[in-house]
């Protein structure tokens, strides 16, 4: 048994050194998560509070302890799509009917960006395009999972995400990175 | 997840490597938000049960070795005699061997004769040794040069048993011997220990002395001499006119022996019995979540009826002297009413059209009231550790299965476990107490379905055991 394992055994039984050890060894991740699937840090902050406190209270019931990272990432996101859907007003954005394109070398010059200015631009998208964007690209569901995750069509994920990049492309542009022709 | 799945295209691309494990330090004063938060560990209500059964036991166990004591106090006071010689210098008055016995009676062994046929031997009364007389014979020799003291000084054998003390007169200075080994060897009666059990009266003391090591014979041969053949000896009556005339080893002997136990007869290999008992419910509760519904947290307000009873009735095979296998019948009566504020999570996603719900987290009281009757069979193993004069002790452990009567008529198994006390009462009929926890191996509920409990069961059965004649 890892000492991750054992440390997650001790959650279970409240232990509260255990619980702080554990804050510490997640708080950067489960924070990370919740920067970029919300607009503000305060919202961030709101998830993140509410995803810790979810996980330390249903810790005993996971039973898989060497699946503890995966258990509380899902758990952070399902935290987040609640938040998303309780408190955030969904936005159908279907203003951007123009088809982007790029050249060939944006993702060379993509990397030139900074982490913070990219999670800029993830935080700047409409909610519904950035809960797509984040579960789709980053955190690798199907469109079938994000559909039933966010109670859309499999069609709709799909045509969000779509939407999303074209939305960061024409974001970047102003920065010089990305070029849009129409078609 | 399916990460790998998903397309791969060169924009998502740079998302996807930037964020994959992109971490952010929180605030460090979140962490004071949340810690409050958190689950803890249920502190727990003053454990009655707990301390009542602990009470009990420590009563019993109490009065079972008070009840021992007392009877003991008849038969086994005199389990360990002591014994010291020591000289007394200043007494030149009085030749006095002054024995020390423990006890409650001064005896004087009057006249140690100077003669070195004459003996003189007190009995002691039957009360100092409960019953079983004693006699101290004290014999000196005048003949023996060797040892003889030349000094005036006198020579005081101080023989302790329990706190009763027998002077002894003890013979002429110079009868009295032992010249330096006396003060060298004052330890050498020291210790002679009476055996208690069933030594038989009568024995002859001579062969018994110093081949039973737990019989009173203080003496090793060795000490014998260094005493110079000052015999102190005290045997039972019967004994007496023997060591007079072939009197050779001094001797301690006191024969004791414990009462017979007479009160128990022999068992009979089979019994019946029936009882009934009160019993105090307490129970464990179980969150009962699901996926859709996660039990937060309970908290229990009040619980306000806990009580219950419980009746058996069956018969008990004698196995072994030790053993026994007890079966039966039994009926339960449970009560279980809590007043409980629960806390519920869902981790499902909320459909669009609950927007502005944030039902993540519910709260509310709710109330678990079970009056459960359950008929049961029950089979379990006795074991009895301790068979004393009038109370018998044993352990028992055993499995009950009991179908609920009322209610969702579950069946439900129950690890019983009890110490129990049988006294006789009666020709053949023996009354027990018996303190009883019983374990539940199953889990209840209510229409709520929020709670899981477990009847368990802690009480004190009354009963009767009847043997078939």
């Amino acid at each position: 048994m890892t000492n991750e394992q054992e440390l997650v055994k001790a959650c279970q039984n409240n232990d509260r050194k255990a619980q702080t050890a554990f804050y510490n060894l997640y708080k950067g991740k489960m924070m990370g998560i919740c920067r970029r699937y919300t607009r503000t840090p305060d919202e961030a902050e709101d998830v993140y509070q509410e995803a810790f406190v979810k996980v330390f209270n249903h810790i005993k019931t996971l039973e898989k302890t060497g699946a503890v990272g995966a258990w509380v990432r899902k758990t952070v996101v399902n935290t987040a799509i609640n938040y998303y859907h309780a408190n955030l007003k969904f936005q159908q954005n279907t203003d951007y009917e123009d088809i982007l394109h790029s050249n060939d070398d944006y993702p060379n010059l993509l990397a030139s960006l900074s982490t913070e200015d990219l999670l800029t631009l993830i935080n700047q998208l409409p909610d519904g395009y950035r809960m797509v964007f984040n579960l789709y690209v980053i955190d690798g569901y199907s469109h079938a999972e994000i559909g039933e995750m966010l109670e859309i069509s499999e069609n709709t994920s799909k045509s969000q995400l779509s939407r999303a990049k074209e939305l960061l492309r024409k974001q970047l542009k102003p920065l010089g990175i990305i070029s849009y022709e129409h078609p | 997840m399916n990460i790998h799945n998903n397309e791969n295209d060169p924009f998502e691309d740079v998302f996807r490597n930037r964020f994959g494990d992109f971490e952010s330090e929180p605030n460090t004063q979140l962490w004071q938000k949340i810690e409050p938060q958190l689950p803890v560990n249920p502190r727990r209500k003053f454990p009655y049960w707990q301390t009542s059964a602990v009470v009990t036991i420590l009563l019993l166990v109490g009065l079972w070795n008070y009840y021992d004591k007392h009877s003991d106090n008849v038969t086994s006071k005199a389990n360990v005699t002591q014994i010291e010689k020591t000289t007394n210098l200043d007494d030149k008055k009085n030749n006095v061997i002054s024995v020390h016995i423990s006890g409650s009676k001064n005896i004087t062994v009057s006249d140690v004769s100077k003669n070195t046929t004459n003996r003189r031997a007190t009995k002691l009364d039957d009360d100092l040794l409960l019953r079983k007389p004693l006699n101290i014979e004290s014999l000196t020799k005048q003949n023996d040069s060797e040892s003889s003291i030349t000094d005036k000084n006198k020579k005081i054998i101080l023989f302790s048993y329990h706190n009763t003390t027998i002077e002894v007169p003890k013979a002429s200075p110079n009868e009295t011997k032992d010249n330096g080994s006396l003060k060298n060897n004052e330890s050498l009666l020291n210790l002679a220990s009476i055996n208690n059990s069933n030594e038989k009266k009568g024995m002859k003391p001579q062969n018994q002395s110093n081949k039973q090591s737990g019989l009173s014979v203080f003496p090793l041969k060795e000490q014998v001499s260094v005493l110079n053949e000052n015999y102190l000896t005290c045997v039972d009556s019967k004994s007496y006119s023997l060591l007079t005339n072939h009197f050779k080893i001094p001797k301690l002997k006191s024969v004791i022996t414990r009462k017979k136990d007479d009160y128990f007869k022999e068992k009979k290999p089979l019994e019946v019995y029936a009882s009934i008992m009160p019993l105090l419910n307490y129970y464990t509760i179980t969150p009962n979540g699901n996926n859709a519904n996660y039990v937060h947290s309970i908290a229990v307000n009040n619980d306000e009826d806990r009580l219950g009873f419980y009746t058996q009735a069956g018969v008990i095979f004698k196995l072994s002297d030790k053993f026994k296998l007890r079966s039966g019948l039994t009926f339960t009566k449970t009560n279980h009413s809590i007043n409980y504020q629960i806390r519920t999570d869902s981790l499902i996603v909320q459909p669009s059209d609950r927007q502005g719900i944030d039902v993540s987290f519910e709260e509310k009281g709710a109330n678990y009231s079970q009056v459960a009757n359950y008929l049961g069979t029950k089979i379990e193993i006795q074991y009895t550790f301790s068979e004393g004069e009038a109370l018998s002790h044993y352990i028992s452990a055993g499995f009950e299965g009991a179908y609920r009567l009322n209610g969702n008529k579950q069946l439900n198994g129950f690890a019983n476990f009890a110490y129990g006390v049988t006294r006789q009462i009666g020709d053949n009929a023996y009354l027990f107490i018996e303190p009883t926890f019983s374990y539940s191996l199953n889990q209840q509920s209510d229409n709520s379905a929020l709670l899981l409990v477990k009847p368990n069961k802690i009480g004190f059965n009354i009963g009767v055991n009847l043997k078939i004649k």
